[in-house]
């Protein structure tokens, strides 16, 4: 249940979970997953803290072009039929 | 997209949209290319005046995009994704490159068809977006109001950087370990839950979790900085723990 690596920065202010927590919590929280602290002060603490928050971007991004894959596979199988009729016709 | 003058005369063919150096540039030059956005203001410099068309009969066209452009479909479909912003737009955006692809491939010299397909897909994105906005204004005007930006209109620069993120990305993930790919393929392409995961690996959630975790930050440190200008962060915090 523990992530593995330290964070790397320390906002030290008065949020109520620190960047330690979320480190651990946020790939759970953005897969919409359980997780076992205060969602809502997890949203405050994304919110507040520049470094977990921009983090929490990246991971985002991250998600939805990896999402974006399954389609680009269906798209490869319409654009081969697309080859196909291309080199038996010329055209589409 | 028009479907004339195709098979039967392919000299007469000339896409507008088609870079018309007969010989493609190394890709080292064209990634530079494609990061500089002034470039991407190229749409009209298409046109082959005064140059060499070799002439090929309609068997080595053929063999040619079976050979040269069939192969390199996935990355098309990438990139046609990352400059559109609906899947139909993609698939248009790929069919019509394509097709300009085999309609000018007497003028390509088979070295970097991505380069080369990249640059037709790119060019004829930009024409698309100019024509489409070209039409909103024209709308708006119609009816008397001032157009704004089309909203989520694709701006070049953006594109490109959508582009260089899923090469960076499909390269990473080759790079995986197969034990980190399989579940970034199960939780993020495929959308899988957790549970779903450790059950069809019959490993505890908890492994999926952290293998998941270490995965992401592989990835995330591999596509860092393609798209931290434009938020003006500079910092690019990388955390790759040694595994
Ligand atoms: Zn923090």
């Amino acid at each position: 249940m523990t992530a593995q690596q330290e964070p790397s920065f320390d906002c030290g202010g008065d949020l109520p979970v620190d960047c330690a927590q979320v480190a651990v919590y946020v790939q759970s929280f953005i897969d919409g997953e359980h997780v076992s602290i205060s969602i809502e002060a997890l949203e405050v603490h994304l919110d507040r803290c520049a470094p977990c928050g921009l983090e929490a971007d990246d991971f985002r991004r991250l998600k939805v072009a990896l999402a974006r894959r399954k389609s680009e596979r269906s798209m490869v199988d319409l654009l081969r039929c697309c080859c196909q009729s291309i080199l038996e016709t010329g055209k589409l | 997209m028009s479907t004339d003058n195709s098979g039967s005369s392919p000299r007469a063919a000339v896409p507008d949209d088609v870079p018309g150096a007969a010989v493609s540039d190394p890709p080292a030059t064209d990634r530079e290319g494609v990061l500089r956005p002034a470039q991407t203001g190229q749409t009209d410099d298409v046109s082959d005046v005064g140059e060499e068309r070799p002439h090929i009969d309609e068997a080595e066209r053929q063999r040619r995009f079976s050979d040269w452009i069939v192969p390199e479909l996935p990355f098309l479909a990438r990139v046609s994704r990352s400059m559109s912003r609906t899947g139909a737009q993609a698939e248009d955006l790929a069919q019509d490159t394509l097709l300009k692809a085999y309609r000018s491939i007497d003028r390509f010299d088979g070295r970097y068809p991505r380069a080369w397909l990249f640059r037709i897909a790119r060019n004829t994105a930009i024409n698309r977006d100019r024509r489409r906005r070209e039409q909103v204004a024209m709308d708006e005007e119609s009816m008397d109001r001032v157009p704004d930006r089309e909203p989520g209109a694709s701006d070049p620069a953006v594109q490109v950087d959508d582009a260089v993120y899923d090469e960076l990305l499909e390269n990473a993930l080759d790079a995986l370990p197969p034990d980190f790919r399989v579940l970034i393929q199960l939780v993020d392409v495929e959308g899988m839950r957790y549970q779903e995961a450790a059950d069809l690996l019959d490993i505890p959630v908890g492994t999926v979790m952290s293998r998941l975790h270490r995965a992401r930050r592989r990835l995330r440190a591999a596509v860092a900085g393609t798209h931290l200008d434009r938020s003006g962060n500079a910092s690019v915090e990388v955390g790759v723990e040694a595994t």
